[in-house]
């Protein structure tokens, strides 16, 4: 059974979903409160990698991150880092992949919350900073957990964009779906289906436990909105 | 400091919608109810005081301190100055509670205490806190989850809430409505028992009449976004400044007086020098606050004075109950004499104002004003029944408009 796949899987989706709420969280905010034209395409874009093929979005962190590129460039000059056929580059991959499906349930979810709650924060003399950090997210936190479990599963099973921007280093890059296309690819087909069962036997219940989160979300919503 | 806090708004203009909301107003007299039907913009007017609303123009100015402004810069394009509302010392309350359903009691109740500044430590906001559910009598509720509580438990933890920073104004818009007439009644006692230990201005929003005329210090009459009328219950009440404002708030006489007794439910009230029967609860003992709207009241002549004939009134008020000499028994449980004072026409009626010892409104037609000859000197006698008395406990801040409470 191979192990280091496996763990390497997991830190690249964990860090992945940590980066997704960092910059997804104040996004969804954004999108939750705006909804002009400007906020429509700005939710295009984010949402887009749903709907791209992952190779395209790989190949678009690549063109960014290559050591000549716009971002790896000084990336490379002041941090030293280098992003492309690194493991850090499997999380960027997987990160930019998940990120839509975190942005898109957090928005729901933070949209969801009664504006009066807000109010009420804003009347007993909290800024709208504070209100958001004490009413709006612990409201919503369902429903955003129910986006980071998403946002997980989706890192974890990330394939394309990965293969391009990290490679596939066995013991560097090579994380668990890499892995299972290298052992189908040498005719491995035992192995193949040993880590399949692995993947399935993680995302089924990370995808039970997103469900979980978004029913207790609703069950909430509606008995808030009893007098 | 002198003097209570002011509110002015000049010219404030606000909309929601279609409806248009434009509003000119000094209030120094606290409490202040706002009545109005629903759709008058009450709501409107509270959110735009809170700051959760941004008036369109005009001036908002609360204790000298600016709110809004959109004259600031005299015509140069700089946006109005507008308060926010986490700026503004105030407490909101709604007739949905809106508690936040993520803290227990008392952290809703400590909520507020976390943003001043400056600040005081978690331990003070605790206790501070505890104090003020206890004043609401809700100190057992304070470990409690919100999700569990009784509409009139989250009534009181969420006035609580409101009260809890010793806000400068109190915006309470209905904050009783959604109850049942049971709890109610106790929180409208327990509110009245805080505000006369503590008196804080404050607006409440109401559509009530009967709560209207016995809270407020002063009353703003709002119909259609505009101030129908401003002054004390008994202005309003007596004289309506349109046929709008008398058909809202009804036409009458507001007396102040005490309740002597009470029989199977018959209140004897004593109200100046008049001795009244009205239907209620209260015991006696208990200030009261009567309102008498002046369709109910019916006017008689004297027995044997014929119409035109210019009698002078007999001797005084009559007992209550009794039937005039020779006159048919009636089911009405009070009948007093009077003098006219005036009869005036309002919409498709005449106010006729009589001396009853206390000024008394009735509402009569034109023909029956020409059938008996009413006229400022005439002599009548007044008559309504028990039930058409609105009895009102009196609130511990209005001043004795009566007579000297004896019992």
């Amino acid at each position: 059974m191979p192990l280091g796949p496996l763990l390497l899987s997991l830190q690249v989706a964990g860090l992945s979903t940590l980066l997704v709420l960092v910059l997804g969280l104040p996004l969804a905010r954004w999108l939750a409160w705006h909804h002009g034209p400007w906020a429509r395409l700005v939710e295009s874009l984010v949402t887009a990698p749903l709907v791209l093929p992952p190779v395209v979005c790989g190949y678009g962190l690549l063109l960014l991150f290559a050591p000549r590129g716009p971002l790896g460039a000084p990336l490379e000059r002041f941090f030293g880092a280098r992003v492309i056929f690194h493991w850090t580059g499997a999380v960027l991959a997987a990160a930019v992949v998940a990120f839509p499906l975190l942005v898109r349930t957090a928005r729901a979810a933070l949209e969801s919350v009664p504006r009066g709650y807000l109010e009420a924060a804003a009347t007993c003399g909290s800024t709208p900073g504070r209100a958001f950090l004490d009413v709006h997210l612990p409201l919503a936190l369902p429903g955003i957990a129910a986006g980071a479990v998403l946002a997980f599963a989706r890192g974890l099973g990330e394939f394309g964009a990965t293969v391009i921007v990290a490679g596939n280093i066995p013991g560097k890059t090579q994380t668990l779906p890499l892995a299972m296309y290298e052992a189908l690819m040498a005719g491995d087909a035992r192995g193949a289906g040993q880590m399949a069962l692995l993947v399935l036997g993680l995302a089924v219940p990370l995808l039970f436990l997103a469900d979980r989160f978004q029913r207790r979300a609703l069950g909430r919503d509606r008995t808030a909105l009893l007098p | 400091m002198s003097g209570p806090p002011v509110l002015v708004l000049e010219n404030l203009a606000a909309h929601a919608g279609a409806f248009r909301l434009e509003i000119s107003l000094t209030a120094r007299r606290w409490p202040m109810v706002l009545l109005g039907p629903s759709g008058a913009g009450k709501t409107l007017l509270m959110r735009l005081l809170a700051g959760l609303e941004i008036p369109d123009a005009g001036k908002m100015e609360f204790a000298g301190e600016s709110w809004f402004d959109d004259s600031l810069g005299n015509g140069a394009r700089r946006p109005p100055a507008f308060r926010a509302t986490p700026r503004r010392s105030i407490g909101y309350c709604l007739q949905d509670p809106l508690l936040f359903p993520h803290l227990s009691v008392l952290e809703n109740v400590a909520y507020p205490l976390r943003n001043l500044r400056p600040g005081i430590g978690a331990e003070e906001c605790r206790r501070r806190a505890r104090e003020e559910l206890e004043r609401w009598g809700a100190a057992h509720l304070a470990g409690s989850e919100v999700h569990g509580l009784s509409g009139g438990e989250k009534g009181r933890v969420a006035l609580a809430r409101a009260f809890v920073r010793r806000p400068d104004l109190l915006l309470l818009d209905e904050p009783l409505a959604a109850l049942d007439p049971p709890s109610r009644e106790e929180l409208s006692a327990a509110m009245r028992r805080i505000l006369s230990e503590d008196p804080r201005p404050v607006i409440w929003v109401t559509h009530d009449r009967g709560e209207a005329l016995s809270f407020g210090e002063s009353l703003v009459v709002l119909l259609g976004g505009k101030v129908a009328q401003t002054g004390s219950a008994d202005e309003v009440f007596r004289h309506p400044a349109s046929v709008e404002v008398a058909g809202f708030v009804g036409v009458g006489t507001l007396l102040h007086g005490l309740v002597q007794a009470r029989e199977a439910g018959v209140m004897r009230l004593r109200c100046g020098p008049l001795t009244l029967r009205a239907v209620g609860p209260l015991a006696p003992g208990t200030p009261i606050v009567a309102a008498i709207r002046s369709e109910e009241v019916e006017l008689l002549l004297p027995s044997g004075a014929a119409a035109g004939d210019d009698g002078r009134p007999g001797a005084g008020p009559r007992p209550a109950g009794a039937r005039p000499e020779g006159g048919p028994l009636s089911s009405a449980r009070n009948e007093i004499a009077a003098v006219v004072t005036s009869v005036r026409p309002l919409g498709l009626t005449c106010l006729v104002e009589i001396d009853a010892g206390v000024p008394l409104t009735a509402s009569v037609t034109r023909a029956a004003v020409e059938e008996l000859g009413l006229a400022p000197g005439r002599s009548v006698r007044a008559r309504f029944k028990a039930v058409a008395i609105e009895v009102n406990p009196e609130e511990p801040w209005s001043r004795t408009k009566g007579l000297p409470v004896h019992s």
